[in-house]
């Protein structure tokens, strides 16, 4: 007897001071029993209808020839699967995981009900990664539903979805998915072990997983590829890239990453394929603009002025005529405000967001050039990067792009054109050299894989992409029939 | 190892450059046009300088629009004994550095060009910033006049002479065109301008105007002679890159006349051995439409069309006749068939090549081939 009340006692110890946590007693055929739960984080219509409720139709029944004990083990008692456990800390985990536990008090017996549920919103539209035509929902904060927006896309055994508890104190669900016989085992393996060794407080957001895999590399070029989209997820899968899911962050990740899938929007594959084509040619153009116009800008007006147009060199000369700054000077201020003004534009609260607006919009298209304090065409050039940088699908990677932008504008404004391409030769060494759980950086420009051109700069009609891009794959190579 | 590598990379941005050779555009000034003259004292140069002023196009403002009131471009003209001591002359007055990337026109003066532009030439080989296709035109007087023309449509008279230049009525003549000329030692034709006055509108007095009245001939870097309109445009037909042109013929007894406008104008030069020496051919091709038609006779358009084709073979032929006499004269090898003969048949040419000069004025052999296609007899619209 004292080692049924040590159990009920040892868990009322563990849970000292959660004032949240209910205890509920009933006595049938004069027997105690205890359940206990955390009514924020469970079903509590589950809780009455099918654990309560039926404990009270037992208590009044008076059927007492069979035990409730041996009716609670071979699981005819309750519709809802249960597990016995003897540990009371074990418990006292599951408890705070939201699930409940029945303990039957004359027996050192503790029933574990699964009953979590956490509050989350609905499944709603991407609000990140937008796409005119094509699926517009997003993944949410809760893993099942996210789980479920997957397994919608892809009804195939192959499809695997291990899970692992990362955080000492957050517990966060973690899966590694991905199509068997699709990938490349050794990344699964890679990311296997990545996770497996993750040992941390806690995993608040999927960025906690991504830093602590990438340990020792050292890059502004984003390693993953995180996304909001199911498609994005399920083409990526069906591709051979492996994904990872975590409870309570609306993100997933995607690896390997080359830098032409961070250049692809999904949008690509819904729209015909020559305005695609089209549309990533632009994308393209304006990923490099937006890393080197500054620079190229600065460079040429204060070092290779011979280079522009007569014409062009005029009206710039004009422009640039009493104002009192260098070149490099004028485009560091401008782009330092701009960078200022985009934080403060995503940062600040929507009802006061006009204000970031009108005084962006006043201080560097107006009042700057007109105070003669920076020129116009700078103003242009520093405006279209800024766009440019926003034309770029991934965030990761445009923000990779205005990092490195500043670098190349000082060594542009201090040493000229050769300086721009010695530093944007290194850029290119490095990306070259880089490479993300076995994937070359820049497949399939280098390693050059021909085959693989059919989606990078363009993409060919759907029938033409008979194979898979051997950046993510190296297995299962053909996706449809030779015609 | 990897970051000597890395060192190793950035080495040549110590090395090539570093902001001691920058320079702001707000710090140069960039000469557009480029004047030379015989000084006046002898043996002496005389060059002027045209350059925008930024200031006075003032920002917002279309370029050219003259936004300070004023001209918005700037003349500076320094005597001296050489060309880069006169620019020194000039660079020492002015605020800003001389920036000669932007120089597109060279425009030399009559005595000048006389004399010879070889220290002209030689510096615009040494100057590292001066952009070689550059075009280079001869002035009728003294090149400083020229300057003073009046550009009623460009922002400045530099640019009024490139644009007419540019479009291809005749002479293209590039200082790299010069400079190869004058390695070799055979001769170049630019275009000659003419000066005269016309009303201005809206304005007062008379403006100065600037038109091209033929051809100048150079003999190594010297100006030998010159050549009337019409030879001129055989001529530069013959030498390649010129636009569209008009010709017009009459017959009949002036009574009849038509106008061709050929808008594609080639030229081939060739040279073939025979039994008398080296024959050089040119062979023209041209296509065009009939632009204007007058005729009292009313001939069928299947009768006109070789009429007219005849007519002007025949005139281009004598064009080009009198054009090569004249550089004959002067023993200015425009077409460059010295060369021509040095690329096919180096041996010969080795034979020649010393008493070329003479060899081009009396013993030359050449055939004219014309192929012309004039089209749309009867477009009317």
């Amino acid at each position: 007897m004292r080692k049924r009340g040590l159990a009920i006692e040892q868990i009322r110890d563990l849970l000292k001071d959660s004032d949240d946590v209910e205890y509920q007693e009933f006595l049938i055929h004069k027997q105690s029993y205890m359940l206990i739960y955390i009514p924020s984080i469970v079903d509590m219509e589950v809780i009455h209808k099918q654990i309560a409720y039926v404990l009270v139709q037992e208590a009044l029944s008076d059927d007492k020839d069979q035990d409730l004990v041996s009716k609670l083990n071979n699981g005819s008692l309750f519709p809802l699967p249960n597990n016995q456990i003897q540990d009371p800390p074990e418990a006292v985990n599951a408890l705070v995981e939201g699930k409940a536990i029945l303990c039957a008090e004359h027996f050192n017996q503790l029933y574990l009900f699964d009953l979590v549920k956490y509050q989350k919103r609905a499944v709603s539209e991407s609000q990140n990664e937008l796409v005119v035509i094509g699926p517009q929902e997003a993944f949410i904060e809760d893993i099942n539903s996210n789980l479920s927006l997957l397994r919608h896309k892809i009804k195939h055994p192959a499809f695997k979805t291990i899970r692992y508890e990362v955080g000492k104190y957050t517990k966060t669900i973690v899966y590694m998915v991905y199509i068997e016989g699709l990938c490349k085992p050794e990344v699964v393996a890679e990311v296997d072990k990545g996770i497996a060794e993750i040992s941390i407080d806690g995993a608040l957001g999927i960025s906690y997983l991504s830093e602590q895999m990438k340990k020792g590399n050292h890059t502004p070029f984003p390693q993953f590829q995180y996304t909001e989209r199911p498609d994005s997820v399920a083409a990526s899968l069906l591709e051979g890239r492996v994904g990872i899911l975590q409870d309570g962050t609306p993100s997933a990740l995607l690896v390997p990453v080359t830098l032409f899938s961070l250049l692809q929007s999904s949008e690509d594959y819904y729209q015909s394929y020559m305005s695609a084509s089209w549309i990533r040619i632009v994308r393209i153009f304006f990923a490099i603009i937006s890393l080197i116009l500054p620079s190229l800008y600065v460079a040429i007006t204060t070092f290779q002025s011979e280079m522009i147009p007569s014409d062009l060199l005029l009206t710039i000369a004009a422009a640039r005529e009493n104002i009192p700054f260098s070149a490099l000077t004028e485009a560091l201020i401008m782009e330092l405000t701009f960078e200022g003004l985009r934080e403060a534009g995503t940062r600040i609260p929507k009802p006061v967001g006009q204000t970031v607006s009108i005084i962006g919009a006043i201080v560097i298209g107006q009042a700057a050039v007109q105070a003669g304090i920076v020129s116009a065409p700078m103003v242009i050039v520093v405006s279209v990067t800024g766009i440019a940088s926003y034309i770029i699908p991934h965030f990761e990677l445009g923000l990779a792009m205005r990092l490195l932008r500043f670098p190349l504008l000082i060594i542009g404004g201090t040493t000229g054109l050769i300086g721009v391409f010695i530093l944007t030769f290194i850029i290119f060494g490095h990306l070259v050299s880089l490479k993300t759980f076995g994937a070359p950086y820049m497949q399939p420009l280098a390693p050059i894989v021909l085959q693989d051109w059919k989606d990078v700069f363009f993409r060919v009609p759907s029938p033409g992409m008979t194979k898979r891009s051997s950046s993510f794959t190296n297995r299962n190579i053909r996706r449809q029939p030779k015609k | 190892m990897r970051r000597f590598r890395f060192i190793l990379f950035l080495l040549p941005i110590v090395f090539l450059t570093g902001c001691w050779s920058k320079v702001e555009i707000d710090e140069q000034t960039f000469v557009f046009g480029m004047y030379v003259d015989q000084g006046k004292e002898p043996g002496t140069v005389e060059v002027t300088l045209g350059s925008p002023l930024p200031n006075r196009l003032s920002s917002g403002q279309q370029a050219g629009s003259n936004g300070g009131g004023g001209k918005s471009f700037s003349m500076t003209t320094k005597n001296a004994l050489t060309v880069p001591d006169a620019l020194r002359l000039i660079e020492a007055e002015l605020t800003r550095r001389l920036n000669f990337g932007h120089t597109k026109m060279i425009v030399v003066g009559h005595t000048y060009a006389q004399a010879g532009i070889h220290d002209l030439l030689d510096w615009l080989d040494r100057e590292p910033s001066f952009h070689s296709n550059a075009f280079i035109i001869t002035a009728p007087g003294s090149a400083k006049d020229i300057s003073q023309l009046v550009p009623l449509y460009e922002q400045m008279p530099g640019e009024v002479l490139r644009k007419m230049v540019m479009q291809r009525s005749l002479f293209t003549t590039r200082v790299k065109d010069a400079l190869i000329s004058t390695t070799i030692g055979e001769g170049f034709a630019t275009d000659l301008l003419s000066f005269n006055t016309i009303q201005d509108t809206g304005q007062n007095e008379d403006s100065k105007w600037v038109g091209v009245q033929g051809g100048a001939l150079y003999e190594g870097d010297k100006l030998k002679g010159q050549l009337m309109i019409e030879q001129s445009r055989a001529l530069a037909w013959a030498i390649g890159n010129l636009g569209r042109q008009v010709y017009s013929i009459t017959w009949n007894g002036d009574k009849s006349r038509a106008s061709v406008l050929f808008h594609t104008l080639k030229a081939k030069k060739d040279v073939k051995m025979t039994a008398d020496g080296p024959l050089f051919e040119i062979s023209l091709d041209a296509t065009g439409d009939l632009i204007y038609k007058r005729d009292p006779q009313n001939l069928k358009d299947l009768e006109i069309n070789p009429l007219v084709v005849k007519l002007l073979k025949a005139k281009i032929e004598k064009d080009m006749h009198g054009a090569i006499r004249e550089t004959q004269k002067v023993e200015a090898d425009v077409l460059q068939f010295g060369m021509n003969l040095d690329w096919k048949y180096p041996k010969e040419w080795e034979k020649l090549k010393k008493h070329w000069s003479s060899y081009y004025k009396n013993d030359l052999k050449y055939q004219v081939h014309i192929d012309l296609n004039v089209k749309n007899t009867n477009n009317q619209t």
